[in-house]
């Protein structure tokens, strides 16, 4: 899938989920793209962000570190 | 079945508690206080002669027929409209009364057409019967007096007639359409002699009669009747079963004669409806025998060939084949399908079931993603479960009504009719709406405040109203502390107080006066019993999961929640949403909502179909699409759903079909999807299914065949052919073996099975060992997640913003004649309300614009654009613009975006900003890419 497409989900994610303390946002993120995306697009999206991390959110950044910190390299 | 005749008991139940004896004809009779002596008589088996009187109506006392002698009360007062007594002693077969309604009865014959032999109604007719019971032998007054028998027959409407020379100005049309339906487009003109029915002085097609059918239904004679009984002659047989429009879920008698459908009625016993129907469901049945229907399957190699019929066998060995191909080339991840919510649950039950054991992946959708797959995501992180809390009834108890972007009277009118009931008898209604729909100002209903906030503001309006309750010390403290979580409370509370949450800060944005939001909040937290009902206007949106979680709160923090008549109750747009969902549809969940990583549930079904699942979720539809676009995704089977007209940002899910590799598409129609399909597989329409479908309450009924299946057999059984063509065997000898399989894996469904739907007519889930019977409202001692659980639910603006270039906000929604795409609708005579989709624009856009009323306009967005002709309105503020979807040649989601919800990809339909300009060419050269796709099918064929 397009990265563009997927950081734009996971932006949108954090920012509904931004009432919430920096680390249950973040907890809540990961568990939101665990239930509800496949593991190709978590996978696509760890990658991306291993190399662009300022490109997403801080809190997406530190949900996908929850998801998996080895896949982050 | 025979043809069903429902027992009349002449006047409505009583609901009292309190019951009263009575004497009748010597038969002791024990009935609720307030039932009327008619009905206790009926419920003793001693029918009342009656003309004017039918139990869908309060007693008027007009026909004079129903005169009974009471021991020691004078005269031959009206059963109907007498009231029974402790004690009282009636006698309703007397030398008096005989004698009484004979003279009655030879009155009204005097002035009646004597055709019985020739006309509609023979043999269905209550004056007819009426005249043989009251043992009618002459006309003393003779037939050469003044008259009406030269009355005209009204035919303006295209399902029925009104022969004005054959009515008895009983009233029951008028009282039903006030009553029942209440629209009070009839009523009657003139006195005395000269009184007649009128449809507001004009005739029915041009009057406000909504064609529900009520009228129809409570005639007792030839006068109104249905245009197809008066051509094929009076039913002689009925087959019980469930209407495929809204998600309302009517029940139906399809009265036939021999193997042809005459009509649908509504049944009384129907436990959505209550014999009451709306225009779609009583009288646009007809597509399911247009010769649009295409009924043998078809393959082709490119979408540019010709189609080419071919046998089920080599459809379905093609299909699977290429979807073998593709899985080997490409990865067993690159093909999914799409089920529909206008199939049966046992339907969507096996596509579910041939994607993730067949297919071997769980990139399973359906089409609720693109309409209430929040409500599924935010009534579940709040209360537990992902389901309505209410049954319809519930209304009657409500005294707060809370309509939030739903338009019930043109998308759920047989609900709307149960809702305006209750607002005439004083609830009072808000409306939270960019549009004045009917409902803001209807005969003898007028909202309280109708809060006509901008697209996009909802969270921000019902946080504030939810801000008004917590800082006015509204909140249902007791409830709170019982029934939800404490720190979730404490957090919200907190969340909630905060200053940009309040009335005064969202006024800046949504346009709602902050004086009216805190009178609105004050009312519906003052109860007692405030209920909320929404629609599409709350889940399509980029915070469609946020605001049904906003709408919980509320909810909760005011403790309207686990009684009668209140609730959060989602107005569902298809019949089989609910049901759909329910079945597994979602790419994350097997049926009943259970998470596919939940190891001890996926070894359940595992262990039934004897193969290994995906513990993954898949992919849902948009993601699909976005997949196929950048070559991932290959191969799609879609089930009943027209995407490439229904789904947004038509120029991206194009792009997307034209990827494909493989598109197999079941359906009754060469859709727009079908245009992109290399295999057309053919459906059944509702008449011809065997099945259950599931309704916004949770109403589980059943769907019968009420004709021959088109294609030779059921619909489910092409999926089990192509499962099995695939190397996963599936077969069922029936769809009620299908249910019982549904039955053994879902805990909420674990009661249910076709035997008792039989017996008890329907059940609402959860329906199990500890509810056999059903579960009307839930959520009344405990939230099925145990404690109820508060969500913050913090406002963020959509993406999509007014722009200079793009300065007014689109939101889009259905007519009452219309359905969705139309496929269904466009193909009846239903087209004569709305033969096309226009744009309803404000005064002073329009003006400013140099846009006149009817002319053509372009209606552009950023992602596209189309023309239409333009309605001058004021149903719309200044800033705002409406359309439907329900015409292809329109493509209103040519405009809309790919922005969706964050929580479950629902589209943003309800948002789209965009410019209107005058158009002077007309449809053909300025609709992109699009034109009558219903013709070029056609010749596709």
């Amino acid at each position: 899938m397009l990265i563009e497409t997927l950081v734009q989900m996971a932006d949108q994610i954090a920012r509904n989920n931004a009432a919430l303390p920096p680390e249950r946002a973040a907890a809540r993120i990961a568990r939101h793209l665990t239930l509800f995306w496949t593991h190709a697009m978590i996978d696509e999206l760890q990658s991306y962000a291993a190399g662009n991390p300022d490109e997403l959110d801080a809190t997406v950044v530190a949900a996908l570190q929850h998801l998996g910190a080895d896949s982050l390299g | 079945m025979t043809l069903l005749r429902e027992p009349d008991h002449g006047t409505p139940a009583s609901s009292s508690e309190h019951m009263v004896c009575i004497e009748v004809d010597g038969v002791a009779v024990t009935v609720p206080a307030g039932t009327s002596v008619m009905r206790a008589a009926s419920e003793a088996g001693l029918a009342v002669p009656k003309l004017c009187a039918t139990d869908s109506l309060q007693p008027f006392g007009s026909c004079r027929l129903c005169l009974v002698e009471i021991d020691g009360k004078k005269g031959t007062p009206a059963s109907c409209t007498t009231p029974v007594e402790p004690g009282m002693v009636v006698h309703t077969q007397t030398p008096r009364v005989e004698r009484l309604r004979r003279n009655v009865m030879e009155l009204y014959i005097s002035d009646h057409p004597l055709d019985c032999l020739t006309c509609p109604a023979n043999g269905d007719c209550e004056l007819q019967d009426m005249a043989g019971v009251v043992g009618l032998r002459e006309v003393r007054y003779g037939f050469a007096g003044e008259n009406h028998l030269d009355a005209p027959t009204d035919s303006s409407n295209p399902y029925f007639d009104f022969d004005e020379s054959k009515c008895i100005a009983c009233s029951r049309c008028v009282r039903a359409c006030d009553e029942i339906q209440g629209t009070l487009a009839l009523t009657i003109v003139g006195r005395g002699f000269e009184s007649k029915v009128s449809a507001g002085g004009t005739n029915f097609m041009d009057s406000e009669c909504v064609s529900c059918g009520a009228c129809v239904q409570a005639c007792p004679t030839a006068t109104l009747s249905e245009k197809s009984v008066i051509e094929l002659g009076v039913p002689t047989r009925s087959v019980l079963t469930t209407c495929a429009y809204c998600g309302v879920g009517c029940s139906f008698k399809a009265e036939l004669r021999g193997d042809e459908l005459v009509r649908m009625v509504p049944h009384k016993d129907g436990g959505a409806n209550e014999g009451h129907s709306c225009v779609k469901g009583r009288f646009a049945w007809g597509y399911a025998t247009h010769p649009d229907r295409v009924v043998a399957p078809m393959i082709r190699d490119a979408i540019t060939d010709p189609w080419q019929e071919v046998s089920w066998e080599q459809a379905i060995g093609h299909a699977a084949q290429r979807l073998r191909e593709i899985q080997n080339t490409h990865g067993v991840d690159s093909i999914g399908g799409i089920t529909s919510s206008r199939c049966t649950n046992e339907e969507v039950f096996v596509v579910q079931k041939m994607v993730r054991a067949a297919f071997g992946n769980n990139n399973v959708d359906t089409c609720a993603r693109v309409c209430h797959s929040p409500t599924g995501y935010g009534l579940k992180q709040t209360f537990g479960t992902s389901a309505g809390t209410q049954d319809f009834k519930s209304v009657a108890q409500a005294d707060v009504i809370v309509v939030i972007g739903a338009n019930p009277t043109d998308a759920h009118p047989v609900f709307a009719s149960r809702m305006k009931k209750r607002l005439r008898v004083g609830a009072r209604l808000i409306v939270i709406d960019p549009r004045r729909i009917d409902l803001v100002r209807s005969p003898h209903i007028e909202a309280e405040h109708h809060l006509q906030l901008l697209p996009g503001t909802n969270v921000a309006v019902v946080n504030a109203m939810a801000h008004t309750i917590v800082d006015e010390g509204l909140v249902d403290t007791a409830f709170v502390a019982e029934r939800c979580d404490a720190e979730l409370y404490r957090e919200w509370e907190e969340f909630i107080r905060r200053p940009e949450n309040s009335p005064e800060a969202t006024e800046q944005f949504s346009g709602v006066p902050a004086a009216e939001i805190r009178s609105a909040a004050r009312i519906y937290a003052a109860g007692p019993n405030s209920a909320i009902y929404y629609g599409l206007g709350v889940t399509e949106h980029s915070q469609g999961s946020t605001m049904v979680m906003a709408m919980a709160n509320l909810a909760m923090a005011t403790g309207n929640i686990g009684r009668e008549g209140v609730g959060i109750n989602p107005l569902r747009g298809q019949n089989n949403v609910q049901g759909s969902c329910d079945m597994g549809s979602f790419p994350h969940e097997f049926t009943g909502y259970r998470h596919v990583s939940d190891t001890v549930v996926r070894e359940q079904f595992e262990s039934l179909w004897g193969t290994v699942l995906q513990s993954d979720p898949g992919l849902r539809i948009p993601n699909m699409f976005d997949a196929a676009v950048s070559g991932e995704f290959k191969a799609l089977f879609v089930q009943g759903e027209d995407v490439a007209q229904s789904d947004p940002n038509i120029h991206h899910v194009l792009a997307a079909l034209e990827s494909l590799e493989l598109l197999i598409v079941q359906d009754l129609f060469l859709n727009e999807t079908a245009k992109y399909a290399h295999v057309f597989l053919p459906g059944t329409s509702f008449l011809e299914k065997d099945g259950t479908f599931t309704n916004a309450e949770r109403r589980i009924n059943r769907v019968r065949p009420v004709m021959k299946s088109k294609i030779g057999m059921q619909e489910w059984q092409v999926a089990c052919d192509l499962s099995t063509a695939l190397g996963y065997p599936m077969h069922y000898d029936s769809a009620a073996e299908i249910m019982d399989e549904i039955a053994a894996l879902t805990p909420t469904f674990s009661g249910v099975s076709f035997a008792l739907l039989d017996q008890v007519g329907s059940v609402q889930w959860p329906c199990n060992p500890e509810h056999p019977l059903g579960t009307p409202i839930m959520h009344i001692d405990r939230f099925v997640r145990g404690d109820g659980a508060f969500q913050l639910t913090p406002y963020v603006p959509t993406d999509e913003r007014s722009t200079r270039r793009f300065p007014l906000l689109l939101t889009t929604g259905r007519i009452l004649s219309q359905y969705n795409v139309g496929a269904q609708t466009r193909r009846t005579a239903n087209v004569a309300w709305h033969e096309e989709d226009v744009l309803d624009i404000h005064e002073s856009d329009a003006e400013l614009r140099g846009i006149a009323d009817g002319s053509w306009v372009t209606l552009a967005s950023r992602v596209g654009e189309t023309a239409l002709r333009a309605h001058i309105s004021d149903r719309v503020p200044p800033g705002v613009v409406y359309t439907t979807f329900h015409y292809p040649v329109t493509g209103a989601n040519v405009v809309t975006t790919d922005l969706s919800d964050w929580a479950t990809n629902c589209p943003e339909y309800k948002v789209t900003a965009v410019e209107v300009s005058p158009n002077l060419h007309g449809p053909a050269e300025s609709v992109s890419g699009r034109s009558d796709t219903e013709a070029e099918a056609t010749v596709s064929r």
